[in-house]
């Protein structure tokens, strides 16, 4: 698979045209699953194959434009798959769009406090639950959104597969130093998409595109 | 909250969520998205759809987009490398022929100066085409617009365009350009409502061009500019000189990036929405809605 990455990179047609064809029913079902999650968030009247198909060519031109610097980023070596590298690309992208998009779930519930998260109390009724529950639907599809695909695999590996720190060493091929240094990195991100939300915004956020996280 | 917590919650709920969408769609959907189900798997996916429009919708979405979206995104991503690509370096300078009556010292002397003096004019006839900084919008004024009673139209309410009235087109960078330099514009003309293919515009209208770039167009509808009656949209390409793209170049590039199976409106609005686009050697903007009618204007 790298080598055909690597052939499609130097602007060999037939190994482009294969990889489109090999990650094609990738993107298309990690946006269709995104989106189908999500589907609340869809402006009323569009048609969900449509939205597929228009953002899966948008996965695309992300992975190819400005010369495929996001595909470039990809590394077999780091344990993530070329087909998850994209997958990932791709579920942000569905993010992004949703974030954007006419529906702006953000500005309509900017209301989320660190003490809110707090509480999933004993004693919190189930109103108060479900609200704390979609809070942090909401920052999770914020990490989501902000962190590269190597970010998101360092997550999942940490905090959603909740593996040691030699399983992560390795399962992703990083020394240490550098699992340590993810997860501050994924620690202050969460902190200040959380202030975000809260309406604390401090500086201008940048994005993943601007070379963060 | 600790912010390992914290996390350590956003884990909990990835995994919940994760399960959830296994349990909803399993492996046979990505099967389905591939093309590779059993007989068996496709008739059971099938009966599902056929069980609620929900689960229509999910197979629709998941239903293999197919060799031509395939080649839709080829043709799209090779139309970006075009657009992003270096500019191709300045040819080799052609040694300038010398009279034979020259001695050979004075062709040896005399040669390497005119080569020097060659190689800089051919340096400057050939400079690489720097790419236009800024991004484009167009307005347009003249017509007419629709009226209510007498009451003044909304600001939206198209342009209307007789035989005899003034059309003008103002197109100008977003912000100005780091190099303004030479541009060179090309027009197409699309429907408002339909996706068909761009059409060039003719006969080719002559625009006034700035030094800063801005190019403008003062025509008399029916004269300078002829454009059938209906409900149209004006794309102006402003470019570097040689650099103007075809039709089909625009067409792609303006349906890659935005909905591809909207209207010509629905791209143009999501064109004027846009941000900054990045710097290219072509950059195209598209005016409102406006309408042209075989009266003349009222």
């Amino acid at each position: 698979m790298a080598d055909l990455v690597r052939r499609a990179l130097a602007g060999d047609p037939t190994a482009l045209n294969r990889l489109v064809a090999l990650l094609t029913p990738v993107v298309q079902a990690r946006v269709a699953r995104t989106l189908w999650a999500h589907r609340s968030r869809l402006a009323g009247g569009r048609v969900v194959r449509q939205e597929v198909e228009d953002l899966s060519q948008d996965v695309f031109l992300d992975l190819f434009s400005r010369d495929a610097h996001v595909l470039r980023d990809w590394q077999a070596e780091r344990g993530l798959s070329l087909e998850n590298f994209v997958g990932l690309v791709a579920e942000r992208k569905v993010l992004s769009f949703l974030r954007s998009g006419r529906r702006n779930p953000w500005k309509e519930d900017t209301s989320f406090t660190a003490e809110e998260l707090e509480m999933e109390t004993p004693d919190s009724g189930p109103e108060e639950i479900a609200a704390g529950r979609e809070h942090l639907d909401l920052l999770l599809d914020r990490l989501r959104e902000e962190l590269t695909p190597l970010g998101r695999w360092l997550f999942e590996l940490l905090f959603v597969q909740d593996l040691s720190l030699n399983e992560v060493r390795a399962a992703s091929g990083l020394s240490a130093d550098a699992v340590y240094a993810w997860r501050s990195r994924l620690r202050s991100l969460a902190r200040k998409l959380q202030a975000e939300m809260s309406g604390n915004t401090g500086p201008p956020r940048k994005t993943w595109k601007d070379g963060h996280v | 909250m600790n912010e390992d917590r914290l996390l350590g919650e956003l884990g909990d709920l990835a995994r919940q969520e994760g399960e959830a969408g296994k349990a909803r769609f399993d492996e046979r959907w990505d099967r389905l998205a591939a093309g590779t189900l059993t007989a068996e798997e496709e008739a059971e996916l099938k009966a599902l759809a056929d069980s609620s429009p929900e689960m229509r919708e999910a197979y629709e979405a998941f239903r293999p987009l197919g060799a031509d979206f395939q080649a839709r995104v080829v043709s799209a991503i090779n139309a970006e490398r075009t657009a992003d690509a270096p500019q191709p370096a300045p040819p080799e300078p052609r040694p300038l022929p010398f009279p034979s009556v020259f001695r050979r010292i004075e062709v040896w002397v005399g040669g390497a100066a005119a080569v020097a003096a060659g190689a800089a004019v051919v340096f400057f006839l050939y400079r690489p085409a720097l790419p236009l900084s800024s991004g484009y919008e167009a307005s347009l004024d003249g017509g007419f617009k629709t009226d209510r009673g007498g009451e003044t139209a909304p600001s939206d309410t198209p342009r209307v365009f007789g035989p005899g009235s003034l059309f003008t087109l103002n197109v100008s960078p977003k912000q100005p350009l780091k190099d303004p330099g030479e541009v060179r514009t090309s027009v197409y003309l699309s429907s408002n409502a339909g996706r068909e293919d761009l059409s060039p515009l003719r006969p080719e209208p002559h625009f006034r061009i700035a030094e800063t770039g801005s190019v403008s167009l003062e025509a008399t509808m029916g004269k300078e500019i002829r454009i059938p009656p209906g409900d149209w949209i004006l794309w102006t390409v402003v470019a570097r000189p040689g650099r103007i793209p075809k039709a089909s170049e625009v067409q792609t590039h303006l349906r890659a990036k935005r909905y591809q199976h909207g209207s010509w409106h629905a791209v143009c609005a999501a064109l004027r929405a846009e941000d900054n686009p990045q710097p290219a050697l072509w950059q195209v903007a598209c005016t409102p809605d406006f309408r042209v009618e075989d009266q003349p204007a009222r």
